[in-house]
C-alpha cells in the first residue's frame, strides 16, 4: 500500500516535471521561430532592393549622359550582392550599393529634368522605402535575437537550452552609413 | 567578488527584463480624439473635426482601417522614418495592421506618411510620395500646414470612402444615450416599486438597474469606444518630404 503511494507520487512528480520542460522546450522554439522570421524578412528585402536597381539605372541612363562610372558601379554592387552567399556578405554588400546610390542621388541634383520626372521620384521613393524597411527589419532581428538570448541564458532554461542545443544568435551591427550621404570630392 | 556582482547584475537585468538597448523615444501619447494629434497646434479646429468624422467612418466602413493624423514639435534628433514607425507601434493603428499615419513635425520641417503592413500593397512608397508631392508639399511651401494636412488626407481618404458635403457638416451622427434615460428610469421603477419583495419584478429591476450603472450612464459608448488602435503593426512602409 505505502509503496503504491510512493510510485504514484513519483509519477505525478515525473510528469509535472515534463511537462515543465515540454513548456519551457516550445517557449525556446517559438523565441526561435520569431528570430527565422525576422531574418527571412530581412532577406526578402534584400532580394526586392536587388530588383529596383535595374529599373534605376534604366531611367538614370536615359538621361544622363556622363554618369557611366557611378552606374556600372551600382551596378557591380548590385551583381556582388546577389551573388553573395550569407546574410552578412549580402548586408555589407547592401552597405556598398547604398553608398553608391547615396553618390548617384547627389550627382543627380545636377540633372534638373530627372529630377523632376514622376517615374524617376516613384523608384526614388521605392529605393528609400526598401532602405528604411530594412533598418526597421534589422533592428527588429536584433529585438527578437535579444528576447531569445535572453530567454536560453535564463535560469532554468539554460540547462535545456544546453541539453536541446539552443545555440547564441549573434546581432546585426547597425550601420547607418547606408542612410546618410557621403561628402563626394570634385 | 567582482564575477558576483557580474552575476548580480545579468541575473537582475534578464529577471526585470531591463531594455538594454532601448531606443530613445519622445512620443506622446495619444489623445482621446485619437485620429487627430495636434501636438504642434498647426491644423484649425474644423479641419480636425473633419478628419475625425471623416476617420470614424472610414474604420467603420473598411474593416477597421485607421488613418492617424498626428503633429509634433519635434522628434528629438530621432530618424523620422524611426520616430514614425515606433510611433506606428505604440498607437497600435489600424485592424490587422491595416493603418495609416500621417506625421508633421514643425521644427524638423519633416512630414511623412507611414503605411501599415497590410495597406503597403495598395499604398505602395511611390503612390505616397506622390501624394505628398502634389497635395501636402504646394501647401507646406507656402507655410499653410493646414491645408497641406487636409489635402493630403483627402487624397489618403478618397480611397476608402466617398468624400461629399456630409463632412462639412457639424452635427455628430453618434448615437446619444441621454435620449433613451427618462425612459429607462421609468421602467425601472415600475419594476421597483410594483415588483414587490422577491418577487421577478425586483429582480429584473435590481438587474436592469446593475447593468445601467455598469455601464457607466451610457456615457463610455459614445465616446471611449473609438478612443485607441485595433493593434495594428507597421514595417516602415511608405514616403517622407522635407519642407
Amino acid at each position: 500500500m505505502k509503496r503504491k503511494k510512493v510510485i504514484y507520487l513519483t509519477l505525478l512528480v515525473v510528469f509535472i516535471f515534463l511537462f515543465f520542460i515540454i513548456g519551457k522546450y516550445n517557449g525556446m522554439v517559438e523565441q526561435r521561430e520569431k528570430v527565422y522570421s525576422a531574418k527571412s524578412q530581412i532577406e526578402n528585402l534584400l532580394e526586392r532592393r536587388i530588383e529596383l536597381i535595374p529599373n534605376l539605372v534604366a531611367s538614370v541612363k536615359g538621361y544622363t549622359k556622363h554618369e557611366e562610372k557611378i552606374l556600372s558601379e551600382i551596378s557591380d554592387a548590385r551583381a556582388k550582392m546577389s551573388g553573395a552567399s550569407s546574410l552578412n556578405e549580402k548586408l555589407n554588400e547592401n552597405d556598398n550599393l547604398g553608398s553608391a546610390i547615396s553618390r548617384l542621388l547627389v550627382v543627380i541634383e545636377n540633372y534638373p529634368n530627372l529630377k523632376a520626372n514622376e517615374q524617376f521620384t516613384g523608384l526614388r521613393d521605392e529605393l528609400a522605402g526598401t532602405e528604411n524597411r530594412l533598418s526597421t527589419a534589422r533592428r527588429d532581428y536584433n529585438e527578437s535575437v535579444k528576447k531569445y538570448n535572453q530567454k536560453i541564458f535564463s535560469f532554468p532554461n539554460n540547462i535545456f537550452a544546453r541539453v536541446f542545443k539552443f545555440e547564441k544568435f549573434e546581432y546585426f551591427k547597425a550601420k547607418d552609413g547606408a542612410q546618410n550621404v557621403p561628402i563626394v570630392d570634385f | 567578488m567582482k564575477k558576483f556582482f557580474v552575476f548580480f547584475y545579468l541575473f537582475v537585468c534578464v529577471f526585470l527584463k531591463l531594455n538594454v538597448y532601448s531606443y530613445d523615444f519622445n512620443i506622446p501619447n495619444p489623445t482621446t480624439e485619437f485620429y487627430v494629434n495636434d501636438f504642434a497646434n498647426i491644423i484649425k479646429k474644423e479641419t480636425k473635426e473633419k478628419i475625425l468624422k471623416m476617420s470614424e467612418k472610414i474604420a467603420e466602413n473598411n474593416d477597421g482601417v485607421q488613418i492617424v493624423v498626428v503633429t509634433v514639435k519635434t522628434m528629438d534628433g530621432v530618424n523620422c522614418s524611426e520616430f514614425a514607425t515606433e510611433m506606428f507601434r505604440r498607437y497600435k493603428i489600424g485592424k490587422k495592421d491595416k493603418g495609416i499615419l500621417f506625421l508633421v513635425s514643425s521644427k524638423d520641417k519633416k512630414v511623412r506618411i507611414e503605411v501599415g503592413y497590410h495597406l503597403e500593397n495598395f499604398f505602395n512608397d511611390a503612390k505616397i510620395g506622390a501624394i505628398l508631392d502634389n497635395y501636402v508639399m504646394p501647401h507646406f511651401k507656402n507655410g499653410n500646414f493646414d491645408k497641406g494636412i487636409f489635402e493630403g488626407y483627402k487624397a489618403i481618404a478618397s480611397n476608402f470612402i466617398v468624400i461629399d458635403k456630409n463632412f462639412d457638416s457639424k452635427e455628430s451622427e453618434y448615437y446619444n444615450y441621454f435620449g433613451i434615460l427618462p425612459f429607462f428610469f421609468i421602467v425601472m421603477m415600475i419594476l421597483i416599486f410594483f415588483g414587490g419583495r422577491g418577487g421577478p419584478g425586483s429582480f429584473i429591476g435590481g438587474f436592469l438597474f446593475g447593468n445601467f450603472m455598469n455601464s457607466d450612464f451610457g456615457f463610455k459608448n459614445s465616446n471611449n469606444e473609438r478612443n485607441g488602435g485595433f493593434g495594428g503593426s507597421s514595417g516602415g512602409g511608405g514616403s517622407e518630404r522635407d519642407f
